[in-house]
């Protein structure tokens, strides 16, 4: 009975933390380049039950009496990592990727950070920059990577991918194999623990690409959410209402 | 349960802030060479689920992490370029592409518009909106208002005497790198520390350009933002409603 109490729990706390994580989705629903993640539950190894109770003569053999779950655990957060719709903006630093990768920012140590989010920025030195101060890096036309320095006001992605009003760079587009292995970090970035490969994709200038977080999912799976919630509730609660006839009742003489 | 209302709390506020600029934005349609802002939202860090009380399958803890909500305060603003208006006043100047004009104020501090609404006052300057001066080179504030003078598109200004064009000055734009490092100082000004005299200018006499807010996009953007704001805080209603479950347990 006790055993059962702890099943229905785990199964009201697993469905806590899914809530957690939709509400972070939701939150993030306006924010550019971000990919929703999921929760994804699995029950406990099952265990087999046995008993000893048939005996013959003075020997008790073993009998299986069945298997009994222990409830359900979290086993992972995965990242979708579909694609977002794109929003025209108009803006010359917005960029998009339309399609596989992500670009390739440095941070203040000079590791390397993958984001979707292109609402770049340009600061006092010329940098293009991500909206926190990450510095975007680019690749020449012999294939080094450089961070993007811009000479003019204002630049212009040529149909070629390069990008004019820079030293003729491109952006590094950074794509990997296994996406599960990325990691996330703050602001909507990324770490890899091992190197991508750079890869040719289409990159649209002054679009924004949206969170790829679905309303309608979101509202059916916070119903879901919230009525198998109650259900482990009510059994959390049967259960301990049997607990309670067998602790008060059983052996009462009428 | 917390968590998720904290979240959906991240999410109501950065919604309200994003409303906040819309309707900025909004206010400054018609405010000549306004550049609209948005806000940048980005996600706050992932914190790790292995944590007390929370069952786990798997032995692999490093990709077990949920967000801990939004951030929603990064501005970024939209320098391209307005409509441009004609007026038909002479004193009003609109740049085509980029550039600002260079302002100065009375204690000798430099500011960049994109404003072109000019006025010249009794002593001959050409005063800006904010009232601060519009810097001229070789300029010795010999018009006035009655004078006949064209602005050419380079910038030179020549007053028609008699039939006869006298160049009197040349109005300068200027050009800034890392437009986006511009401190904003209200009354349509800027201050920058880099800027400098811009090569080929399209400056337009008698136009203005106007702000480049869409009012389409901007209550579109508004309608999306207010959903966005129902649905979080259609989260911590949900997270109380749990929470109301959980308390339940033993209830009745």
């Amino acid at each position: 009975m006790l055993r059962g109490i702890y099943t229905a729990a785990s199964g009201m706390i697993t469905k806590q933390v899914q809530l957690e994580n939709l509400s972070n989705n939701v939150s993030n629903i306006n924010t550019a380049g971000y990919k929703k993640q999921k929760v994804s539950l699995k029950s406990f190894e099952e265990l087999v039950l046995m008993n000893k109770d048939k005996q013959v003569g003075d020997k008790s053999f073993p009998r299986r009496i069945g298997t009994i779950e222990l409830g359900v655990g979290i086993d992972g957060t995965r990242t979708n990592f579909s694609q977002g719709d794109l929003e025209k903006t108009d803006r010359i630093l917005d960029f998009a990727i339309n399609g596989d990768g992500f670009f390739t920012v440095e941070d203040e140590n000079g590791s390397k950070k993958y984001t979707r989010d292109g609402r770049f920025k340009i600061d006092s030195e010329g940098n293009l920059i991500a909206t926190n101060g990450y510095k975007v890096i680019g690749l020449d036309e012999n294939g080094y990577e450089k961070t993007i320095k811009v000479n003019s006001e204002n630049i212009t992605l040529n149909p070629d991918g390069t990008i004019s009003g820079t030293d003729n760079l491109k952006f590094l587009i950074t794509t990997f194999e296994d996406k599960n292995q990325l990691l996330r970090d703050a602001n909507d970035f990324y770490n890899s623990k091992a190197d991508g490969n750079p890869v040719a994709t289409d990159i649209k200038q002054g679009f924004v690409e949206k969170s790829n977080v679905d309303t309608i999912e979101v509202i059916t799976e916070m119903m879901s959410i919230m009525r198998s919630y109650e259900s482990s509730q009510k059994v959390m609660q049967s259960l301990d209402e049997t607990l309670s006839k067998t602790v008060n009742e059983v052996g009462n003489v009428r | 349960m917390l968590k998720v209302m904290w979240n959906g709390r991240s999410g109501l506020y950065s919604s309200q802030n994003r409303i906040d600029v819309i309707s900025n934005n909004i206010a400054n349609i018609d405010t000549n060479g306004y550049k609209r802002l948005d806000v940048a939202f980005s996600d706050i860090f992932n914190e790790s689920l292995d944590r007390l009380g929370t069952p786990i399958t798997n032995n692999d803890k490093s990709n077990l992490t949920v967000g801990s909500g939004v951030r929603g305060e990064e501005l970024i603003r939209n320098f391209s370029q307005g409509l441009i208006k004609e007026t038909g006043n002479k004193t009003d100047v609109a740049i085509v592409g980029e550039g600002y004009f260079k302002v100065k104020d009375g204690d000798g501090n430099y500011f960049y518009t994109r404003d072109g609404a000019f006025n010249i006052d009794a002593n001959g300057n050409f005063v800006h909106s904010s009232g601060l001066f519009l810097e001229i080179e070789n300029y010795n504030n010999n018009l006035s208002i009655n004078d006949n003078f064209i602005i050419k598109s380079n910038g030179d200004v020549y007053n028609l005497v008699d039939g006869s064009e006298e160049l009197v000055g040349k109005i300068n734009v200027y050009e800034i790198i890392g437009q986006d490092s511009l401190k904003q100082k209200g009354e349509n000004l800027f201050a920058a520390d880099n800027a400098n005299i811009k090569e080929s200018t399209n400056l337009k006499q008698g136009y203005l350009e106007k702000s480049n807010v869409d009012i389409a996009k901007e209550l579109t953007d508004m309608l999306v933002t207010q959903r966005a704001f129902e649905l979080n805080s259609r989260t911590v209603k949900t997270a109380d409603d749990m929470w109301q479950i959980a308390n339940n347990i033993r209830g009745k």
